[in-house]
């Protein structure tokens, strides 16, 4: 079967450091793909450069079969790769319903005419109230984003990013700052997209949530990639355990 | 592995064998964070002359947030530092330029994560620059530990490698002639093998010199071998209080606080 | 003034922007206006005549309020006379940002760019008042040169002598820079301090101390060199000596407010680049006569900047550049329909009870209030500083008389003016996808110098005189006519309402998609991206909705005077309006009405008892006063902290 998200020989680099180097990952409809590695591995540069915000990035970007590598971020997104934020980054000045209508609503040439007399048509997506339902944030959809606790921030971060009907996710440490309970509940979450038809790749410190909702781990170290493979089979990796602890572990 | 700083204290390693000094920096219940949202909830940490201590923990811990606020960058929201004997008045968002330069004038380094290099000056400018103007001999002290860079003072920062443009970052720490030096990641982004090159050379500085030194480290393993004592902080909060030696022989307990409980 | 004088006067005054950019990151849109004032201190203490009793040793004072001028000493010498003035720039440079820019340094750029435009304005005016003063003519100050005034031969080409030392004094200037940059301990200071604040005081280096010697060096050089060139050509008008700002802030970008050499460079090439250009102009026969005299050269500093702005901006800030773009918080409009329902009953019984002259006020504060909207669109919902509003305000109105003219009729006609207007908006708009912030308002000011100076200013617009009256459905829509009937109700009327549905149409872009996705790209480009958002496409919209909005003031004006001139639309009037905008809250729709209301000459003005003289000047003055104390006292905004207090009241009540 053809993987849903094709990363062929990703190659990143800034002024003569290669941060991103060589990087191939598969990811799967039906599979959540993990992406873990020490800080400063290039773990944020490689979803940078995935979803377009690397200006030089080199290698090839393939969705559901269609290349994306000379595309904008944006058209990028309206293709289905859509991505978080480690920062969460949500629009401040919109509250959290018009945080997700803004990436669910595809302007035409004439919108902004047609705005201008009449706001209040009918735009509202059902990606939007789908994205709402799945990650139960019925109660907030009037709040503005800092009214919000720090968890649900993030959680309003994957909303939106539902919103936008991807074929696949981008997750960038969702679970960072995240107490116990708030990261099961995220976990089940990013677990369930799969059976909607939405594939993942997760980004995250957070070793539990990784190795329990991921199906595949790809481990990055110093822009490589230095291991792929099952959560039980990264876990026992001691090339993975060095890079985690230091090569002095015993 | 138990949190409690007592029964670390019983077993025996080189520092709690030493009589009790005057620590040069402490810091009580400290609370720190970015304008509101308090990352930092009330810790408890020392450090005396001579003693390398390590600060560990996984990612967002608040570990790169107690450094700086110690090191006056960031407002204190709270709690108690005394640095090199003197009690740090609580100064606002305002003072955060006057109280950083100050803790630096009276002996208090630091080696941000981002190391803070000027990526347009040489080795030997930036040197100059974090000297004394009549000391000297600054330059050729700070340079010591590190033949290597001795090798490409006029070479520009940004020119660099990682592990240089490191070595740099601490040399110029060095040239102000500090008592404490707070390093945050120094092996971030450095191979292995560049990492356990610097680590011995810390604890050298900090043996010849008697400065006392505040580590920041993710390569665990290492910088325990280094250290003579560790705090494990977790979500903003000190969890392990422990020497080095007793951490190194129980891995389990680090395991689970970096990699999550098996 | 030959282009290699020029060269020197942009290249000196660029390398000013550069050091105060590179000490405290502002654009310092005054630079040129410190200088200018400087200029009157020196010429003003020099105005006596060597040969009679005359005293001179005036000082003219920029303090509203204050004596227009103190007599400082009898008979001052050159010597003394520059000491003291060049001792007030170095006194401005410091104030300026110890007071001003040094508390801004994190606050948002559109607080930086308004407070150096409050700095611009209440300069330009105040001492535009005492220019009025001092008078024209014979009445004026004796600008005289220091420079020797021969001339070198090299080849068929003349130079005078003092286009040489004014060039010898940038390049100097430049040298010294350059090299104390590079060796000396205080300049290597400031190379680190630019770079990396935290790395410097990690250093032991004071950011502040190195602030303060930067502004100081920057003003004296800037001051230096409009003293100088004063001199030589005679020319000392506050609004224009001021604005050769301009040109220096091309020359600063492309030396990518950085480079000593490369600037000042820059700063010789666009001189001479114009004076050549004024040149071949004065020599060619072919070109076209509707170019104004001086026009092509006008148009190289906005080359320059475009140049510079490709070459160095891109689409997207990157992740560093991420943390300081907040703005205004742009409430949502609640019940535009009554709020405008009652606007427009109370303007319009008003231009039915009320007189003449109240009738101008109200058409005055509706077209400023078009212009207003223009900026809250651009500037208040998608954070993109535009200062060219007037620019767009006037190729409409000229266009709707120009096509008047060529035939076309009452609703055809400015129609089409919109439409072209549209057009230049968003080409005006391209140069918002590449740079945000400062650089976008300095491409945005240079651009409307430059149709100011090269389309109004052309000869085929001047003295085009009155248009038809408009007309539809019958109903005389004409503003002039005779005694107690003229500035007729009617056409206040029509402009009223236009007005209203302007702002309703504004009020339901503002809640729908459209709106929101402005709302997104001025909060976060970045994420905004990542949601599917075109980002440019999106500034692009507002861009074309500013200058339709503009643009429809322009239309109206081009009814309203009994004949245009570029004076209506100078870009100062632009700093204006987005000051008052300001005042009233750049993100929401009542920034417009404040900057209606408070419009000079228009229903503020009449409520203080009419139109005088000096009353624009005035009111610019204190406007640029209330600029710089907003900028600082709420970089966020009059309105958000009004908000944020009346929230805070509300909390303490209810505890």
């Amino acid at each position: 079967m053809n993987p849903l998200l094709h990363i062929h020989q990703l190659g990143v680099s800034y002024g003569g450091l290669r941060a991103v180097d060589d990087v191939s990952i598969d990811v799967h409809t039906d599979r959540v793909m993990g992406l873990i590695g020490p800080n400063g591995a290039g773990k944020t540069t490689t979803i940078d450069a995935i979803c377009g915000f690397v200006p030089k990035a080199t290698g090839i970007i393939e969705l559901a079969g269609r290349r994306l590598e000379s595309l904008p971020p944006h058209s990028r997104a309206r293709a289905g790769l859509v991505r978080t934020f480690q920062s969460v980054e949500l629009f401040d000045d919109l509250t959290i319903r018009e945080n997700l209508i803004v990436a669910a609503s595809a302007p035409r040439w004439y919108s902004t005419m047609l705005d201008a007399i009449h706001p209040n048509r009918r735009v509202t997506a059902e990606s939007v109230s789908d994205a709402i339902e799945m990650t139960k944030i019925n109660d907030l959809i009037d709040l503005r984003p800092k009214q919000l606790s720090h968890g649900q921030r993030r959680i309003v971060g994957v909303a939106r990013a539902l919103a936008g009907k991807p074929k696949l996710v981008l997750l960038d440490e969702p679970a960072a700052g995240l107490d116990p309970d708030e990261t099961d509940k995220l976990g089940e979450l990013i677990a369930s997209l799969p059976k909607r038809g939405i594939g993942v790749l997760l980004v995250d410190h957070d070793m539990t949530l990784v190795l329990d909702v991921c199906d595949d781990i790809t481990v990055l170290d110093f822009g490589r990639v230095i291991a792929t493979g099952t959560p039980q089979e990264i876990r026992g990796n001691q090339a993975v355990i060095a890079a985690y602890l230091g090569s002095a572990h015993e | 592995m138990s949190d409690q700083p007592s029964e670390a204290g019983a077993l025996t390693s080189a520092v709690a064998q030493l009589p009790r000094r005057e620590p040069l920096l402490s810091v009580r219940g400290l609370t720190a964070g970015y304008n509101d949202v308090e990352v930092v909830h009330g810790i408890d940490l020392d450090v005396c002359a001579g003693e390398v201590v390590a600060l560990l923990g996984p990612n967002g811990a608040g570990k790169t947030t107690t450094l700086s606020t110690i090191a006056g960058l960031l407002p204190r929201i709270g709690g108690d530092c005394t640095i090199l004997g003197e009690v740090q008045p609580l100064n606002g968002k305002r003072k955060v330029v006057a109280t950083a330069l100050g803790l630096r004038a009276r002996g208090l380094a630091y080696v941000p994560e981002d190391r803070a290099l000027f990526f347009g000056l040489t080795a030997r400018q930036h040197l100059k620059l974090a000297a004394a103007r009549r000391d000297t001999d600054a330059i050729e002290a700070a340079v010591a530990p590190f033949p290597a860079l001795r090798a490409i003072l006029d070479r520009k920062a940004g020119l660099m490698s990682g592990g240089e443009q490191q070595m740099l970052a601490v040399a110029r720490a060095l040239a102000a002639r500090p008592k404490v030096i707070m390093i945050d990641e120094l092996s971030l982004g450095l191979a292995p093998i560049v990492v356990e090159q610097l680590l011995p050379l810390m604890r050298n500085i900090c043996q010849d010199q008697g400065v006392g030194v505040l580590l920041v480290e993710q390569h665990v393993n290492a910088a325990l071998s280094t250290a003579d004592r560790a705090y494990v902080m977790v979500r903003g909060a000190i969890s392990i209080n422990a020497s080095a030696a007793e951490l190194l022989a129980d891995s389990t307990a680090l395991s689970n606080a970096y990699l999550g409980e098996a | 003034m030959t282009g290699l004088q020029g060269g020197a006067v942009i290249a000196a005054l660029a390398l000013g922007l550069v050091l105060s950019f590179r000490a405290s990151n502002v654009i310092n849109i005054a630079h040129a206006a410190v200088g200018m004032y400087s200029a009157y201190a020196f010429y003003g203490l020099r105005n006596y005549d060597v040969d009679s009793t005359e005293r001179g040793g005036d000082l003219w004072l920029p303090i509203l309020g204050a004596p227009s001028k103190v007599h400082i000493l009898d008979r001052p010498t050159v010597a003394a006379a520059l000491s003291i003035a060049l001792l007030l720039a170095a006194f401005f440079g410091a104030l300026l940002y110890v007071a001003v820019f040094r508390p801004l340094r994190n606050a948002p750029p559109l607080a930086r760019v308004i407070a150096s435009l409050g700095i611009f304005l209440y300069l330009t005016s105040t001492m535009s008042l005492r220019a009025k003063e001092i008078g024209s003519g014979a009445a004026s100050l004796k600008l005289t040169s220091m420079l020797p005034s021969g001339v070198i031969k090299i080849g068929s080409a003349k130079i005078p002598t003092s286009a040489f030392v004014l060039s010898g004094f940038a390049v100097v200037a430049a040298l010294l820079l350059a090299l104390a940059f590079s060796y000396t301990r205080f300049g290597l200071a400031t190379t680190a301090t630019a770079e990396q604040e935290k790395g410097a005081i990690l250093t032991g280096i004071s950011p502040h101390r190195i602030g303060i010697f930067n502004w100081v060096l920057a003003s004296l050089l800037g001051a230096g060199a409009v003293i100088l060139i004063v001199g030589v050509s005679g020319v000392l008008v506050p609004t224009e000596t001021s604005l050769l700002v301009v040109p220096a802030l091309a020359a600063a970008l492309l030396g990518g407010l950085d480079s000593f050499a490369v600037t000042t460079a820059a700063g010789l090439a666009i001189g001479m680049t114009q004076g050549s250009l004024v040149w071949f102009q004065l020599q060619s026969k072919s070109l076209p006569d509707w170019l104004p005299n001086n026009g092509l050269s006008q148009a190289v500093p906005v080359i320059a900047i475009l140049v510079a702005i490709t070459w160095r901006g891109s689409k997207l800030p990157n992740r560093a550049a991420m943390i300081e773009s907040r703005l205004p918080e742009s409430p949502t409009p609640r019940n535009p329909v009554a709020w405008s329902l009652v606007m427009a009953t109370a303007a319009i019984v008003a231009l039915l009870q009320l007189d003449a002259q109240w009738r101008l006020a109200i058409v005055v504060s509706t077209i400023a209030g078009f212009v207003g909207l223009a900026s809250v669109v651009v500037t208040g919902y998608v954070g993109q500083i535009s200062l060219a509003q007037y620019a767009f305000a006037g190729v409409a109105a000229f266009a709707t008389v120009k096509l008047t003219k060529q035939g076309l009729s009452f609703p055809v006609a400015p129609f089409l003016a919109i439409a072209i207007t549209i057009a230049i908006g968003l080409l005006l708009g391209l140069p918002a996808v590449r740079v945000r912030g400062m650089t976008l308002a300095v491409a945005t000011i240079a651009a409307a110098v430059a149709i100011e100076q090269l389309v109004f200013n052309s000869p085929s617009l001047a003295g085009l005189g009155a248009i038809p009256r408009p007309e539809i459905f019958g109903i005389d829509l004409g503003f002039s006519a005779t005694g107690d009937e003229n500035f007729r109700a009617a056409f206040g009327i029509f402009a009223v309402i236009l007005f209203v549905l302007a702002t309703l149409a504004v009020a339901n872009l503002r809640r729908s998609p459209t709106g929101l996705r402005w709302l997104a790209v001025r909060g976060n480009e970045r994420a905004a991206a990542a949601a599917g958002i075109d980002v440019t496409q999106t500034k692009l919209s507002a861009f074309a909705v500013c200058a339709a909005l503009a643009g429809t003031g322009g239309a109206l004006l081009a009814y309203q005077s009994p004949a245009l001139s570029a004076q209506q639309f100078m870009v100062v009037g632009a700093l204006a309006v987005l000051a008052l905008c300001f005042l009233g809250g750049i993100a929401s729709i009542s920034g417009a009405l404040v900057a209606g209301l408070l419009a000079s000459g228009g229903i503020l003005t009449q409520l203080q008892g009419g139109n005088t003289g000096n009353a624009s000047n005035y009111q610019f003055a204190i406007s640029g006063l209330m600029l710089i104390a907003v900028a600082i006292l709420y970089p966020d905004g009059v309105v958000a902290a009004v908000r944020h207090s009346v929230a805070k009241l509300r909390r303490m009540s209810t505890a």
